[in-house]
């Protein structure tokens, strides 16, 4: 390994955990994120999990949002007038996968590597958990904020022959817009 | 009133779209993929602006616009993306398919009111 090559499992959890800062503070939320999912709420809550995937050049990953059904309400965007129906609260939960697994494709790409990604899928049930190929390395993190806990699953695969570099900051500017960025052509 | 039209996968990004616009005096109508978006375009001639994501089922936005830009009658509809994705290259091929602007997730309500006023204001004027 070159003294600029990155360990791929390293950098995408890196990564993915500051693209959930970033998306959460985007939404207003100060959050403190520890891995292996931190402290256990014993409290029966309900909660929200979507699944999402992202692939290409070798890399593979899949994000896991489970999230309390409160801190859902908090960041819609329509919080604050009519009560919003389950069906979307669901799909609020599908979009912020969505934007931080978006988030996280962003980053890579100035890494070189670009990534497709799915479309996410909604689970119910009780005590879901992560399902994983057996060669990935899974990652949990604990996101607490004031108004709930995420619970962030991250699982990735990278084939042996992808290096990924440390980003020269022009690659990423000539090749990435940034979130909140509007370009008119 | 002037009528938008936002294609997006996801209801609650329909949802606060619309809710921003029509505080800004527009009309909408939403679609929930690119191909309900098309048969939408086709079938309303009073569009005056669509807004689009990229990933979405049954038909992706680029795919979209490639098709509704490929028709004549929709030679100066603006389509304006919104979508998480911020690859240039991407961006690249909706210009070329005739979309006018790229808005990466998440949105400034305010900025995304003025553009959608400033892309209609702009709008040539069809005889």
């Amino acid at each position: 390994m070159s003294l600029n090559e990155l360990n791929p499992h390293d950098l995408l959890n890196d990564l993915y955990v500051a693209a959930c800062r970033a998306l959460l503070e985007a939404y207003g939320l100060t959050v403190n994120v520890r891995e292996h999912g931190g402290v256990v709420d014993s409290r029966v809550k309900v909660n929200y999990i979507s699944v999402l995937s992202a692939n290409g050049g070798g890399v593979n990953l899949s994000s896991m949002l489970k999230i309390d059904r409160d801190l859902v309400i908090r960041m819609h965007p329509l919080n604050g007038g009519d009560p919003i129906a389950q069906p979307d609260l669901e799909d609020w939960c599908m979009e912020l996968n969505n934007q931080l697994v978006g988030r996280l494709k962003n980053k890579l790409i100035g890494y070189g590597a670009v990534v497709l990604i799915g479309l996410p899928l909604l689970l119910t049930g009780t005590d879901v958990n992560s399902i994983a190929s057996p060669h990935s390395e899974v990652h949990q993190y604990s996101v607490e904020s004031a108004d709930g806990q995420i619970t962030l699953t991250i699982a990735t695969l990278v084939d042996p022959g992808v290096h990924l570099e440390e980003p020269d900051a022009s690659l990423h500017e000539e090749n990435v817009m940034d979130e909140g960025m509007v370009s008119l052509f | 009133m002037r009528t938008i039209l936002i294609v997006d996968d996801s209801a609650a990004v329909r949802q606060h779209v619309a809710m921003v616009l029509r505080r800004a005096g527009f009309q909408l109508a939403e679609a929930a993929n690119g191909q309900e978006g098309l048969d939408m375009v086709d079938s309303n001639r009073d569009i005056d602006l669509v807004i689009c994501d990229i990933n979405m089922p049954k038909m992706n936005g680029l795919e979209m616009v490639e098709k509704v830009k490929g028709k004549p009658e929709n030679k100066t509809l603006p389509i304006l993306m919104l979508t998480t994705e911020g690859d240039i290259s991407l961006i690249k091929r909706a210009k070329l398919a005739g979309a006018v602007g790229w808005i990466v997730k998440p949105f400034n309500a305010a900025r995304l009111a003025e553009t959608v006023i400033h892309l209609i204001d702009s709008r040539p004027v069809t005889g």
